[in-house]
């Protein structure tokens, strides 16, 4: 009875839109990362990559049919397991870029950083899940902040600021989508980009005033004056941080301007900036046509099927192709948020909701950065980047969304 | 609920801006700027490669070869990739240091082009060998192959072939085509047809990796320009008379021109002293080329086309033409010929007293006072006129570069002169009756003079090529002779050759020394005044065989070396050996006895 109601919904419960654009952008990925290894030595990246996938989805499949208490058995242990890798990292990695994150077993490497996105999205869910607990009494803030601070202090030693970033994200997710006062959400997350903006372009800044004020205005419904209030606080502040570093050395100024504006950033990240942004942009309208880009067969980009893998099909597919990876990874993130929020297990809820911030934090980090709009940070695109740690970690976060919508066709 | 639907609401609103922001973003890179940044691209990764084509090969007129290539191999830098701190690299393969690469590097600078230069010409398969093997360590050094000239020459020929050099900055300039140390004709048919020659160059497109390393596969062709190589040009050059020629003249200066009477085809050309092409190919070119300058002899110059003699008495024959023509003589109008001519207050000698003479004891004999009185009653205009008809002061338009045109002094010229001209002297007119005056020709003319009367009045353009062959479909084109019909009374040429067959086998002829039982050779003996006071007068011969159907025009000038019975016709007599395949049995001439002509 129970597997006839499974079959019957199969299609609901698989999420066709959701599943369709994964899929999609796994096929992107698979395509840009042997394109960009056509003309080398060796394919063997391509080959673990497609391990990968297969792997990746092995774990979709069995976290979507797993049951709530296995994920949250799992949880402490992966937490506890992540934490002792990201102090084994530091003391037995790699060093790749200047960063130790990486550990080699044989052939394979493990970024411990990447499982600590996992970890904290699962443990902070489960203890939010508790009953009783609350980001409202500062015990339980403080708590739910220990979770997060553990990680990001063995993150920021590796140095790994980048990835360091999307884990605060993902504490400022657990309280976006928690009760918290949604006024100084929004503020906190508008402020680097005001910041940034203002650093950029007077215009830049004013049209992201705008929209930020716009947004304000719509979560406070008619109390005016707290918005405005919000309002005057956020931009005071983001004068307050333009003013202060007016009045920095001159040299500290550079590097954030350099951090600011990659054509500006030092030699070899520029360059990277700029060779990207020219494969992007000559890329046209239709692209320069599969495995013809000269940027990418000829390797201008560096880190091209990890961090800058979205200049691949950009290149070689044009305005077309790169239209369609967004329009795939708005679907997708729409999807898991949708999902995320018709889920009534706490537990489950917390995760999707989690991994949507933390998809769109890479979405748009990554692409941003690929197009030259956001400063340079090693952010994977979620399954298009080459590099099997994340990928795992997103195949298991998939798995949940489509366990939680596979339990809501099984309530009804 | 409500709050959760808010939020949810508020994050997929923040998601689509982004997206929005992206979607202008790429709108802008992609859609506005895509064109743009599509050049920028490609200007960085794919890069032009010159192909240089085989430049064509050259044969003589029986398909023997004569010059052809073989590959050499040239060291290139581009500066764009080549790293400085890999030159020790270099310069380890190269048995020198750092230091002597970057000395190459700068001594070549000036031949830079496209950010690539050829820092070492000639290297040896060891070396390029090297050089692969390190390619990956020597970002930025390429061996390219390119075409050396190679010759296999019993004879010289240098002022036929000609020597092939680096294209200089100057002619750079006019010549968009070459790039700084491509090759070019500087001198012969290597000059004269450098167009068919050199061929077409190609470009090849390859991709360079943003490391520098160059791939041949990219772009698999698509816009390449095919390479065309050079065409082979065929010689109507004949490499036994040509030879022999060339030791005929052996040791002295001056030149001599066989051409075929029936089509203008150059049989030898030659002109001594001459040089060993391969001395000027290659590596040592400055030194040898330099020396070649500064010799007294001038062995570059081409005298066969390029110096200018006085006629003297070859130049009889066309007076006889002349008179012949214009009606004021005929086969049997005599002067009186007493050893000299005395006229206004001045003597104007002979080199004996011949008595009565006509026309063909006259060029037998070579008596000046028959076309003293020939060139008086011809007068200024009609003796331009018949001048110019036979291409006198004119180039012949041989297939050789530098050609000079000789002098011939026309109507234009004297009235400039003299104002009219019945104020012209009367002496003047009877110096030009034999050959001598301002009256200067080029051996090639000479050649062609005496080839027109051979043929009975037909001025073929001399050519050295009589066909081009285009490698590529294996199809030989001939190259169409120009001619143009004098439409000369035949009766006069009769008298003509009548008169010059006496010259060289009746006794009493300036030439009859050189007689060859069996052939009716027809000649004209000629001695022109130096240049130089001092100097001894040019020997000149000019003549034909056999008298019916002539097969082969000759004229011979020796510099400086007397009577043209003494040294010039000798010389003929021995080609026309060599030509007719005549083994000679009897004595050999003695030249103490020659006639003055």
């Amino acid at each position: 009875m129970k597997t006839n109601i499974r079959t019957k919904n199969l299609t609901k419960i698989l999420d066709l839109k959701l599943l369709g654009s994964v899929l999609f952008l796994i096929l992107v990925g698979i395509y840009s990362i042997y394109s960009s290894l056509l003309n080398s030595e060796t394919l063997i990246q391509f080959q673990k990559h497609l391990g990968y996938v297969i792997l990746g989805i092995i774990i979709t499949i069995v976290v979507t049919f797993s049951s709530e208490n296995w994920i949250r058995s799992i949880t402490f242990p992966l937490y506890i397991v992540t934490v002792i890798l990201l102090i084994a990292v530091l003391i037995f990695g790699v060093k790749i870029n200047g960063t130790v994150g990486w550990l080699k077993f044989g052939g394979y490497s493990l970024q411990p950083v990447e499982l600590a996105k996992l970890a904290v999205i699962l443990t902070s869910s489960a203890f939010l899940s508790i009953p009783g607990v609350s980001v409202k009494n500062i015990r339980g803030l403080g708590f739910l902040f220990i979770i997060f601070l553990i990680p990001i202090i063995f993150i920021v030693l590796q140095p790994d600021f980048g990835s360091a970033i999307i884990i605060l994200t993902l504490f400022w997710s657990i309280l976006y989508w928690s009760d918290f006062n949604l006024n100084f959400l929004v503020g906190i997350l508008a402020l680097p980009f005001l910041l940034l903006f203002y650093l950029k372009g007077l215009v830049e800044f004013i049209v992201v005033v705008a929209i930020f004020s716009g947004i304000i205005f719509y979560i406070n419904k008619n109390k005016i004056l707290t918005s405005l209030i919000t309002i005057v606080i956020v931009v005071g502040l983001a004068f307050a941080i333009k003013d202060t570093i007016n009045h920095l050395h001159e040299h500290q100024q550079a590097r954030i301007k350099a951090f600011v504006n990659p054509e500006f950033a030092p030699l070899k990240q520029s360059y990277n900036v700029i060779q990207s942004i020219l494969a992007v942009g000559s890329g046209g309208i239709i692209g320069k046509g599969p495995f013809s880009g000269t940027q990418t067969q000829l390797k201008y980009v560096y880190a091209q099927p990890s961090d800058f893998v979205f200049s691949i099909p950009a290149e070689e597919f044009g305005f077309v192709g790169s239209i369609s990876i967004l329009i795939a990874f708005t679907i997708f993130i729409t999807r898991v948020i949708k999902i995320g929020t018709e889920t009534n297990s706490p537990f489950l809820k917390h995760i999707i909701l989690s991994y949507g911030t933390l998809l769109f934090v890479h979405f748009v980090q990554n692409i941003g950065m690929a197009i030259g709009l956001l400063p340079v940070m090693g952010i994977p695109l979620p399954f298009v980047s080459s590099g099997g740690s994340f990928f795992l970690v997103n195949s298991f976060l998939l798995g949940v969304v489509l366990n939680a919508n596979r339990r809501k066709f099984q309530v009804y | 609920m409500e709050k959760h639907k808010l939020k949810s609401g508020l994050f997929v609103f923040i998601v689509s801006l982004f997206s929005l922001v992206f979607v202008l973003r790429l709108a802008y890179l992609q859609i506005l700027k895509g064109s743009v940044y599509k050049i920028k691209s490609e200007t960085q990764a794919i890069k032009a490669q010159i192909v240089y084509p085989f430049r064509g090969n050259i044969y003589d007129r029986d398909d023997n070869l004569l010059v052809y290539n073989v590959p050499s191999y040239s060291l290139q830098v581009s500066f764009e990739n080549f790293r400085m701190d890999r030159a020790w690299l270099l310069g380890k393969i190269l048995n020198t240091d750092s230091l002597g690469v970057y000395n190459l590097i700068l001594q070549n600078i000036l031949n830079y082009h496209y950010g690539e230069v050829k820092i070492l010409r000639d290297l040896d398969i060891e070396t390029v060998q090297k050089i692969y093997e390190h390619s990956h360590l020597l970002p930025g050094v390429d061996v390219v192959v390119e075409s050396k000239r190679m010759y296999n020459l019993d004879s010289k020929m240098s002022h036929i072939i000609g020597y092939i050099q680096e294209i200089s900055p100057e002619e750079i300039k006019s010549e968009s085509y070459y790039n700084l140390g491509d090759y070019i004709g500087k001198s012969g048919v290597e000059k004269y047809y450098e167009m068919e020659l050199r061929g077409q160059k190609g470009k090849r497109f390859v991709g360079i990796f943003g490391s520098g390393d160059k791939t041949e596969k990219f772009n698999e062709g698509r816009s390449d320009v095919p390479v065309k190589n050079g065409d082979d040009l065929i010689l109507s050059i004949d490499l036994k008379l040509q030879s022999k020629a060339e030791k005929l003249l052996e040791g002295k200066r001056g030149a001599i021109v066989a051409i075929d009477p029936n089509n203008g085809e150059v049989l030898a050309l030659v002109s001594k002293p001459d040089y060993d092409i391969s001395t000027l190919s290659g590596k040592n070119f400055s030194k040898n080329y330099t020396l070649l300058l500064m010799d007294k002899d001038k062995p570059l110059l081409n005298r066969a086309i390029q110096s200018r003699y006085p006629p003297g008495s070859t130049w009889k024959p066309l007076m006889a033409i002349a008179g012949l023509e214009e009606g004021i003589i005929n086969e049997n109008t005599t002067f009186f010929c007493g050893g000299q001519l005395i006229f206004g207050d001045r003597p104007f000698g002979c080199h004996g007293a011949h008595g009565n003479v006509n026309v063909t004891k006259a060029i037998q004999a070579s008596c000046n006072v028959f076309f003293y009185h020939l060139a008086l009653k011809l007068n200024l205009e009609r003796l331009s006129k018949w001048g110019l008809d036979f291409g006198f002061g004119q180039k012949t338009g041989i297939d050789l570069p530098f050609e000079n045109a000789g002098v011939f002094p026309t109507l234009t010229y004297l009235k400039k002169k003299f104002g009219t001209l019945d104020k012209a002297p009367k002496g003047l007119l009877l110096n030009y009756g034999i050959g001598q005056g301002e009256i200067a020709v080029t051996p090639i003319q000479m050649a062609v003079y005496v080839a027109t009367i051979a043929n009975g009045g037909t001025i073929y353009t001399p050519h050295v090529v009589k066909a081009i062959k285009n490698s590529l479909l294996n199809q030989t084109t001939l190259l169409k002779v120009e001619k143009r019909k004098l439409g000369l009374n035949p009766k006069t040429i009769e008298i003509l050759k009548k008169s010059m067959f006496d010259v060289v086998n009746t006794p009493g002829g300036t030439a009859y020394g050189i007689k060859i039982p069996n052939l009716d050779v027809c000649g004209k003996t000629g001695t022109a005044q130096a240049s130089q006071p001092g100097q001894r007068d040019h020997s000149w011969f000019i003549c034909f065989a056999p008298k019916d159907n002539p097969k082969i025009a000759i004229s011979v000038i020796v510099e400086n070396a007397g009577f043209g019975a003494a040294v010039a016709a000798p010389i003929a007599r021995e080609l026309l050996l060599e030509f007719f395949n005549i083994k000679e049995q009897i004595t050999r001439v003695d030249t103490l006895k020659v006639l003055p002509d």
